[in-house]
């Protein structure tokens, strides 16, 4: 019986702990490390969207791969990107070197919607070819604040 | 020929074990991010599922009984019930990962959503649990899943820098932009994937549906020494070929159509064609192991009848199991849960109730009782406990390291 007590006191306090924990985590402030984080992951996610359009995209145009795989990819990319700007978007910058931070990015992520390609059909080498600036601008975000 | 045929459960189990949906994507992500850093923890879950398959295959075919049944019967209900729950949970995850994963493969060559795709997947996925031999299933996707040799081919194919690969895989670190407790956590789920608890007791009742007796012990060692290197081979053929494409130019794979693509680089469309059908039969299979697996553990538990061998009519509550467990996992996928972050949780969970499975067996298989001469001898109890050290210290950090990481981000 005091055993059961025990086990059960042990498991009401792990709760207690976990809930406390979880709830701190999702109510403290943003900080630079965190906006660092956030903004660098967002890169990261667009610049894979990117790199995966470019290589599906030249498998494509050498006949490499199948029309619905590139769709597919596409799409996955498409998702994957705007994944990247909501995260991006869902936190402000809590400070000005974070501000600064954003006004890098978020020009990169807009550029990168508008040069990723919808459909397997726009894969063109004109296509291929805008991707690769922003690519490696995402690149250089990725390494300057890594 | 028949004898060559007799490994084929070996060969499924440890496709569905080596490479499905989790394991595709997990090992393809650790290539394209840290290289072949972690071939040494392929190397160190092979032998280790070798270990515990070698002793399951032997309980079995020494007690033509299944290994779950004799926990139960051995360490009693209590212990079986922790045992039952933790793997029929992992189970169930791994069953939604899985019909997600065959799904995502139907749209790779269809181009339609894999939403579409999941419902027909399970309805299919039953009524070939339903209708078709336990034989012809094996055979059938255990030989299919072999077309996933071509990513091996592949590897040869994309004429990668050997000199740097061998460093990578002589180097037991991080590399640069990487860090250890990302290396630690991608280290945990690989190995977890390799061990996943219903390989064993899918092995062991298939097993016993094989009608294993102390005559087979031979192909069960076959099955489980041949089976069970070649699924990491398999699987190694995804963390070379992401090391080589998608490493050098800093790519994340976080899909099934990326961890696909240096097939079709290699060998154009017919090399994709070939691992999508390969990715196809590893994870319908694993689907299939793990319904069976869910329905073998719940019977055996509760002592009801089970398996193939029956009429479903003699086996009504098994098969109400197979089905529940196969609805069960559709729904969470209709609720457009990531089958791909679905399985990334299902690996990190799975480390936690690896203890759970292994100590078990652990005991049954120095059972004299069940085993008579054939306990293990003092080489298979020290890999034995190795292993289980190994395993309780990924449990212990599974959770801590997830959490500090934010999934291996």
């Amino acid at each position: 019986m005091m055993r059961a007590a025990g086990w059960a006191a042990t498991g009401l306090v792990a709760v207690a702990l976990a809930w406390g924990g979880a709830g701190y985590l999702a109510t403290k402030p943003v900080d630079f490390h965190d906006y660092r984080v956030a903004a660098v992951g967002a890169a990261q996610s667009a610049y894979d969207a990117l790199a995966t359009a470019s290589l599906t995209g030249g498998a494509l145009l050498a006949g490499r791969v199948t029309q619905p795989y590139a769709d597919t990819m596409l799409d996955d990319a498409r998702s994957a990107l705007a994944g990247a700007a909501k995260q991006f978007t869902d936190v402000a910058p809590p400070d000005d070197r974070t501000e600064a931070m954003r006004d890098r990015l978020g020009p990169l992520l807009v550029r990168a919607n508008a040069v990723l390609p919808g459909r397997s059909s726009d894969l063109t080498r004109g296509a291929l070819d805008a991707i690769r600036p922003v690519q490696a601008g995402l690149d250089r975000f990725i390494e300057d604040d890594k | 020929m028949k004898r060559l045929l007799a490994v084929t459960l070996g060969i499924l189990t440890a496709i569905g074990g080596f490479v499905d949906i989790g394991d595709i994507v997990s090992t393809s992500e650790a290539g394209s991010r840290f290289g072949l850093a972690h071939t040494w923890v392929l190397v160190v879950g092979i032998i280790g599922i070798c270990v515990y398959a070698e002793m399951s295959g032997r309980v079995t075919a020494v007690s033509t009984r299944p290994v779950f049944d004799l926990i139960r019967e051995r360490l009693g209900p209590r212990v079986a019930l922790m045992n039952l729950l933790g793997s029929y949970l992992i189970t169930l995850l791994t069953l939604a990962a899985e019909i997600g994963g065959v799904a995502l493969a139907l749209q790779l060559l269809s181009g339609a959503p894999y939403l579409l795709w999941a419902p027909v997947v399970a309805i299919v996925l039953w009524l070939v649990l339903w209708r078709v031999k336990f034989e012809t299933l094996e055979r059938a996707f255990g030989l299919a899943g072999l077309a996933l040799v071509v990513l091996v081919l592949a590897i040869f194919r994309l004429h990668p820098d050997v000199a740097s690969l061998r460093t990578q895989a002589t180097t037991f670190r991080p590399p640069r932009g990487e860090n250890w407790p990302t290396y630690s956590f991608m280290a945990i789920a690989l190995f977890a994937s390799a061990m996943t608890p219903y390989e064993v007791f899918f092995f062991s009742s298939g097993g016993v549906e094989e009608r294993w007796t102390p005559r087979e012990l031979t192909i069960s060692r076959v099955n489980v020494f041949l089976g069970f290197p070649l699924g990491g081979l398999l699987a190694f053929g995804f963390l070379a070929t992401s090391a080589i494409v998608f490493q050098p130019i800093g790519l994340d794979v976080s899909s099934l159509g990326q961890a696909a693509l240096p097939a079709g680089m290699a060998f154009g469309t017919v090399g994709l064609g070939l691992v999508i059908l390969g990715v196809f039969a590893a994870t319908f299979g694993a689907a299939m192991e793990t319904s069976l697996s869910a329905g073998y553990t719940v019977a055996q538990y509760f002592g009801w009848s089970w398996g193939k061998l029956l009429r479903p009519r003699q086996a009504a509550r098994f098969h109400i199991v197979v089905l529940v467990s196969i609805l069960l996992a559709v729904a969470a996928l209709l609720t457009t849960i990531d089958p791909i972050q679905l399985t990334e949780y299902m690996l990190i969970f799975s480390a936690i109730v690896l203890p759970l499975t292994y100590l078990p067996i652990l005991v049954i298989a120095n059972d004299r009782g069940y085993l008579g001469e054939k306990v293990n001898g003092p080489f298979a109890n020290a890999l034995g406990l190795i292993y289980l050290v190994i395993i309780v210290t990924a449990a212990v950090a599974a959770v801590p390291i997830m959490i500090f990481t934010g999934m291996g981000g």
